[in-house]
């Protein structure tokens, strides 16, 4: 019997292709909009996270006790070989990377400037951070001892390039001001802009001698499933202590979770919009083609259909119809998607100085599942809720008034 | 006249589709007209705050300053400039500053930054610097060794208001240039890094220091009219074409900054254009339905002689009068949306940590007003007339397929 409704409604739908083909493309082409948009979206809240995260540290970061909020050596984590013994029985951290960071002055012979200055283990970090992948100039090591990479901002503020010599001047663990001559191996871009900007990386060896410390400041944790980060952060905190912080990546750039949600909720109001008007179309699309048809349903009433089987007819229609605007709006848009995500959306038509926001030049979309799932069950509310009223009304008729209708 | 009544009896035929058309319209040109002052209105506050705050609507530089900013290119005839400027009309205040790479060292701490030589009593009227202070006083022409600094360099060196520290850089002979200054100010700004990096003294202390009498890396001009800043900014590049100085406006100062705001403002239109899209199916739709269900009186129309021309009046008077009603109702709300939000902006409320990483953005705080203005009322009404103008012609054109006598048979 629902299978001749189908049927039913099919052709009922077939009878004006016009009307039916302005709502499948009403549908569609919304979607294909509405899906590229959150893809964009999407895909610059990815990229900017990636780029702050993994150019930072990794799943987790260890940190001395207030060394978060102040960032001086006093509040270095002290103890290394503790923490690290504690750290070998626990079997979720597959690699641990040590950094030593404090503030310094940079000079070259025009211009000269405050900065961080990181320490890191350049091979170990190589494949787990970003920064090997965004090698702007020069090379991904540190060919001697005083090698330095610097942010591309950076080397353009103090109108430097590769192989050129920097001073740096630090204020060591004894409190003395200490300085030495650096020359330029790489320089970054990261479109992360505090490092781009201010921040400058040398070898961790060397920032301990520079430093005259043998301590670090962070020590950063990968682990093999990111489902349990959370749980994993506690565990390496209760192995510990106290006298250390341990932080997930989501603690450590709260913002970025805040502009997760806050595009997401941008995105969802968009949707309710967008189908609250389209239902507006749908409900007189309905009435529409339920007024064509009193007679006939006043038929099928009078000869023994019962109001639920009309009602079938009507939802099957609507839902025929949502459902087609929907493949074709999905089906063009994860096209669309799938090129952008190949070629990579180019925002260097409006300008080339996104990064400095933390926005890459070229945004890659991703593609995924869930975009099909708001539409779909959007698509089933709207389908649902824009025939109570025309079927209302056409309840109000009684078969053989509506035979009459004219 | 038969034209326009037989349009509006035909738009009361069913009371309701009208009311609902009228009300989408309506609702869209509210919308439309709002959206585009929100976006107005917040981009240009964003701009606003940041170009006051510090860097000034425009700037007077010695040619390669900009790219380069070392002491190989200051200005090194500042009464000249300043004269000069003089003659020129709708300037509302101007200042110099010098500005000194330095390391600034208290007692247990050292940090790199800026040493910024201003003339504090212009410096008030160019910058909202003094109006960022959040602890003690902003320094005065008197004031010698007293310092106007940010809150979180004042913190990373452990300092507070009252206390000393130095200074050591280089003066423009290279020779040091070192002293110790008393902080008499701390200020946040939320700007980019300058509550990390800058510290403000008068200018005539660092002449001496720095051997920069008459000298400055830059000045700042205020226009009269804001407005008028960019009309300004060129009325001063061809006055100074003879000299080695460049002007540069805010939209080239922070050319980076200012195309992040056009993206943002496009991304802002891309959802505007869904948004219109969907609209215009719907009114389409309805437009639709209603010609639709007169083709057997077009049919009759056309079978007594009446032409093409005239049904497409009728027909097009209808979406005319509905475009009208819906235009004067929507303007009059969406004006005053955007009007009530422009005094009574709207606030947000967030963490401090958000409110981080929303700063680099250039949104210094989280009141965002709206901007009332022609333009945006224009974009509401020319967009809603396009739309309206658009979904109606597709109907029309069906119609006039039908043929007289099939139209007639209901066909």
């Amino acid at each position: 019997m629902n299978l001749l409704m189908v049927i039913l409604a099919c052709r009922n739908l077939a009878r004006n292709k016009v009307r039916t083909t302005m709502v499948i493309t009403m549908i569609a082409s919304s979607l294909v909009l509405l899906m590229f948009f959150q893809g964009f979206m999407e895909g610059v809240i990815e990229q900017m996270t990636k780029d702050t995260v993994r150019s930072q540290t990794s799943d987790i970061t260890i940190y001395g006790k207030k060394y978060r909020k102040e960032k001086e050596l006093n509040n270095r984590l002290t103890h290394k070989k503790y923490v690290l013994k504690q750290l070998s029985n626990i079997d979720i951290i597959e690699a641990h990377f040590q950094r030593l960071e404090h503030d310094a002055m940079i000079a070259s012979a025009y211009y000269s400037q405050g900065i961080k200055l990181v320490g890191l283990e350049a091979e170990k970090e190589k494949d787990d951070f970003i920064l090997s992948t965004r090698i702007k100039k020069g090379e991904y090591h540190f060919p001697t001892e005083n090698s330095i990479w610097i942010g591309h901002a950076l080397a353009e503020k103090l109108g430097i390039d590769i192989h050129r010599k920097i001073i740096l001047t630090v204020q060591d663990n004894d409190g003395e001001i200490t300085g030495e001559a650096f020359r330029v191996v790489a320089i970054i871009q990261t479109n992360n802009p505090k490092i781009d900007r201010a921040t400058a990386f040398i070898s961790l060896e060397k920032a301990k001698s520079f430093f005259k410390m043998d301590d670090i400041t962070q020590l950063s944790i990968k682990i093999n499933d990111q489902a349990t980060l959370r749980e994993a952060r506690d565990m390496i905190q209760g192995k510990i202590g106290d006298p250390y912080e341990v932080f997930t990546w989501r603690q450590l750039f709260p913002s970025l979770q805040f502009m997760e949600t806050a595009t997401s909720s941008y995105i969802k109001i968009c949707y309710a919009i967008i189908f609250i008007i389209m239902m507006i179309g749908f409900v007189g699309v309905i009435m529409m083609s339920i007024m064509e048809r009193v007679r006939e349903f006043g038929i099928m009433l009078a000869i023994g259909n019962k109001f639920k089987q009309i009602s079938w007819i009507v939802f099957w229609e609507s839902l025929i119809m949502s459902f087609c605007g929907f493949l074709i709006g999905m089906g063009v848009g994860f096209g669309i998607l799938y090129i952008s995500n190949q070629t990579g959306i180019n925002l260097s038509l409006f300008g080339d100085g996104f990064e400095q926001f933390g926005i890459a030049n070229i945004i890659y979309p991703p593609i995924k599942l869930s975009y099909c799932l708001t539409p779909f069950v959007a698509i089933i509310i709207t389908s649902m809720l824009s025939i109570i009223w025309p079927l209302r009304i056409l309840y109000k008729l009684k078969p053989i008034q509506s035979i009459q209708f004219n | 006249m038969l034209v326009i009544k037989l349009a509006w009896r035909n738009i009361w035929r069913n009371k309701k589709r009208t009311f609902v058309t009228l009300g989408l319209c309506t609702i869209c040109t509210i919308f439309l007209i709002w959206y585009e002052a929100f976006n107005d209105g917040s981009h240009q506050k964003m701009i606003r705050d940041v170009v006051e705050m510090y860097p000034g609507y425009i700037q007077i530089q010695q040619k390669d300053y900009f790219d380069r900013p070392s002491y190989d290119h200051l200005i090194t005839n500042v009464s000249s400039v300043k004269q000069q400027l003089e003659a020129v009309g709708g300037i509302q205040a101007k200042t110099v500053r010098f500005e000194a790479p330095s390391l600034f060292s208290s007692k247990d701490v050292s940090y790199g930054g800026l040493l910024i030589g201003i003339e504090p009593e212009n410096e008030a009227q160019i910058s909202r610097l003094k109006k960022a202070l959040v602890a003690g006083r902003f320094i005065t022409s008197k004031d010698t060794r007293g310092v106007y600094m940010g809150k979180d360099l004042a913190k990373k060196l452990h300092l507070n208001l009252g206390d000393d520290f130095v200074f050591m850089s280089s003066a423009i002979d290279r020779s040091i240039a070192a002293d110790t200054v008393t902080v008499k100010g701390l200020f946040e700004s939320n700007l980019f890094d300058s509550d990390i990096q800058f510290v403000f003294i008068n200018k005539a202390f660092m002449d001496d220091i720095f051997l920069v009498q008459d000298m400055a890396s830059y000045m700042v001009i205020k226009p009269t009219n804001i407005s008028d800043s960019l009309v300004l900014a060129e009325t001063l590049s061809n006055r100074l074409a003879s000299t080695t100085l460049d002007v540069l406006s805010w939209r080239e100062l922070l050319s980076s900054f200012v195309q992040f705001v056009e993206m943002d403002e496009a991304m802002g239109r891309m959802a505007i254009i869904i948004v219109v899209l969907v609209v215009f199916f719907v009114i389409m739709i309805f437009n639709f339905i209603s010609i639709y269900n007169r083709t057997k009186e077009v049919g009759m129309m056309r079978a007594m002689g009446t032409s093409d021309w005239q049904i497409i009046g009728v027909l097009g008077l209808e979406s005319l009068i509905m475009t009208m009603i819906s235009i004067v109702l929507g303007t009059g709300v969406g004006a005053w949306l955007a009007l009530y939000f422009e005094t009574n902006p709207i606030k947000i409320k967030l963490s401090e940590d958000v409110l981080e990483m929303y700063h680099q953005f250039g949104m210094l705080d989280f009141t965002i007003p709206t901007r009332f203005s022609i333009d945006a009322i224009l974009f509401g009404v020319i967009m809603i007339s396009i739309i309206n103008g658009l979904a109606i012609m597709f109907p029309i054109w069906k119609i006039l397929q039908v043929k007289p006598r099939a139209a007639l048979q209901g066909n």
